[in-house]
């Protein structure tokens, strides 16, 4: 019930891992890389969720000097169901007592009710994937509006939650300057930019298999209109020059309003790195190692020392 | 003993109704084999009639047979009868059995046969025993692709029978509903150039998405004066009209990646390479693999190239060529 982020060849990964508590999705974003994905519509939630956790506590105790960053949104949506399943009231907790793990819960809804109260102990950051208002309206019209959950977001800084946000995807469209603009605008009035431990930027890719499943599912989306080529790990991406243009476009905003704020790419080469912040993760460390940064200089991981996980990294580093 | 084989009757052809098209499947292109094999030994196999209450038979399989005994002055064929209360669902089975098992079907009448598949045969199992041998999967939206087709633009149906249009671009097609004129050029432009299957896909797609991304209707897209010009091009042939198409619907769908090709090739130019020499980008420009690829008979010629190959990696112009351009505003 735990796995390595699946990544892709050829482009820089997180390496987060994932806790595998369900799968599908009831939001039906257009975009959704599900529905090529999976071959069953019905949504799943598996039922040994304490022998994972067990086995989680074991792994982690004995890694003491590694930090592990966990999500639960690689194949479902966070927090969808959590109204239901009070999921969350098991899971942060538990990070909580993890000297060295980390928790993503990443959703597009606004269902954080029981989150309030919850023992974090600073070991849980939720996290929103943003779009522009116009994508948000025609490709995710099933998810919660953009300013529910801001104001989502918002309440859980409030209660001491760190957080995160994500464009991803973003998707060409006309005026995606002012409607991305305009997302940003919105994200940094509602929340204080130094309770955001990372930001990720990573536009539209997709299967070639996703095609016809969108375009028979949703045949007034206008997504697959984009420029699209055959990346280098085979999924559809847009040419390179338009997410050149559009991550360099997103990360001068956001330095601009949050220049202190950890801003990744998500699944990009170190070309696109370069022409975005002037730099590759991997001639500092990789980016796990920068997302870790981000976790305890954000996060204030007061049990676990910084030097020694570092030296650890390090350490491993040489071995390799 | 099945009832149907006891019921072999010698019927006078005025006892048919000839207008009765109940059963058809049309097959609405010629079919010279069966026509040969007539003419040759004439009914091989006994065609199907249905046996009505009162007036004339109905045809349930044999037309094509049927109706060329009746232009050889024949008065009357043996054939097989139906009882009266045979139900149409019965018939149906039979009817699409013979034909799913028969000879080759072109895309006409594979359609036909899954538009009467989808109507007169529920039951899950015999869907599929029908649908296999025609290629079809037997899910609903897919038999529903094909009912597009087959009820839908007559042109279309025609060009796919003759195989002058692809199945999987007859189905594609089908689906225009919303745009039957743009529907009606795009099946005379492709009957013109007398593509393949999978170019005819391919300019379809092309014409889809082009008219998609900027807003505008797939007949405006056809309608544009370039490619009106290049269809109508006095000079060229099928295959050289079919490439500039293809060449044109490209540069539209991929206005920016063209723009970079291009500029890409006129930074090549600038820098002067010997013949034995070529740079290419990566697929598409992406990644940052660039090849250089050096041709050479001779150690000589190598260390030619060699020296070519420092003064390149030294010219400032190799830069300009490496470095992205960024596209015009989106």
């Amino acid at each position: 019930m735990t796995k390595a982020c699946p990544g892709t060849s050829h482009y820089l990964c997180c390496g987060y891992k994932i806790l595998h508590f369900g799968i599908q999705c009831s939001l039906d974003c257009t975009y959704c890389i599900l529905q090529a994905y999976l071959n069953q519509p019905n949504l799943r939630l598996f039922g040994n969720i304490g022998d994972a956790l067990g086995e989680l506590e074991q792994e982690l105790a004995q890694n003491p000097t590694t930090l592990y960053r966990f999500g639960t949104g690689e194949f479902t949506d966070s927090l969808l169901l959590d109204p239901i399943t009070e999921l969350s009231r098991q899971l942060v907790p538990f990070f909580g007592r993890q000297p060295n793990g980390v928790l993503e819960l990443k959703t597009k809804t606004d269902f954080i009710g029981n989150l309030r109260d919850l023992d974090h102990r600073g070991h849980t950051l939720v996290a929103w994937s943003l779009n522009a208002p116009t994508v948000r309206a025609r490709e995710e019209s099933q998810a919660a509006p953009l300013r529910e959950r801001l104001q989502a977001a918002r309440q859980c800084a409030e209660w001491g939650y760190s957080l995160a946000f994500h464009f991803d995807p973003m998707i060409e469209h006309p005026n995606w300057r002012q409607g991305y603009g305009e997302t940003l605008d919105r994200l940094f009035e509602a929340i204080d930019p130094n309770r955001i431990v990372w930001i990720s930027l990573g536009c539209l890719r997709f299967m070639p298999s996703l095609k016809p499943i969108l375009q028979s599912r949703h045949p007034k989306s206008r997504i697959l209109s984009g420029e699209f080529i055959r990346g280098l790990d085979g999924k559809m991406r847009y040419f390179r020059d338009i997410r050149a243009e559009m991550y360099a476009f997103m990360v001068d905003r956001i330095r601009r309003a949050a220049p202190e704020c950890c801003v990744y790419l998500c699944m990009e080469g170190e070309d696109l790195w370069r022409e975005a912040f002037g730099f590759s993760p991997l001639e500092r460390d990789g980016l796990p190692a920068m997302l870790d940064k981000a976790v305890f200089r954000r996060m204030g991981m007061s049990r676990l020392e910084w030097s020694s996980i570092n030296s650890s990294r390090s350490r491993r580093k040489c071995d390799e | 003993m099945d009832p149907f084989l006891e019921s072999m009757v010698r019927v006078p052809l005025q006892e048919i109704d000839w207008d009765d098209r109940t059963f058809e499947i049309r097959r609405l292109a010629p079919a010279d084999g069966l026509d040969e094999s007539l003419n040759c030994c004439g009914l091989l196999s006994p065609p199907w009639l249905l046996r009505r209450q009162s007036g004339p038979h109905t045809i349930v399989d044999g037309f094509k047979r049927l109706h060329w005994l009746r232009e050889s002055g024949a008065e009357a064929a043996a054939c097989f009868v139906f009882p009266v209360d045979s139900t149409f669902e019965s018939l149906w089975l039979r009817r699409l059995t013979l034909k799913a098992f028969g000879p080759p079907l072109n895309v006409a009448e594979k359609a036909q046969m899954a538009e009467r598949i989808l109507d007169f045969v529920p039951d899950e199992r015999d869907r599929r025993r029908l649908l296999t041998p025609l290629g079809i999967p037997s899910r609903t939206e897919v038999l529903a692709k094909w009912r597009e087709l087959s009820v839908g633009d007559a042109n279309l149906l025609c060009a796919a029978a003759r195989g002058e249009i692809g199945e999987r671009a007859a189905l594609q097609l089908a689906s225009w509903l919303d745009e039957p004129a743009a529907r009606r050029e795009l099946v005379e432009l492709l009957t013109r150039l007398r593509c393949s299957a999978s170019i005819q896909l391919e300019i379809i797609e092309r014409v889809f998405e082009i008219a998609q991304a900027g807003d505008r209707s797939r007949l405006e897209v056809l309608r544009m004066p370039e490619i009106a010009s290049l269809s109508t091009h006095p000079k060229w042939s099928p295959r050289e009209k079919t490439q500039a198409l293809r060449d044109l619907l490209t540069r539209l769908r991929y206005p920016r990646l063209r723009a970079r090709e291009e500029a890409f090739q006129k930074h090549l130019a600038a820098l002067s390479l010997p013949k034995t020499m070529r740079i290419s980008p990566p697929p598409s420009f992406e990644g940052d693999a660039y090849r250089l690829q050096i041709d050479f008979s001779a150690p000589e010629e190598l260390r030619g190239c060699d020296e070519a190959v420092r003064s390149l990696a030294s010219d400032p112009r190799l830069q300009t060529l490496l470095r992205p351009t960024r596209p015009e505003k989106g």
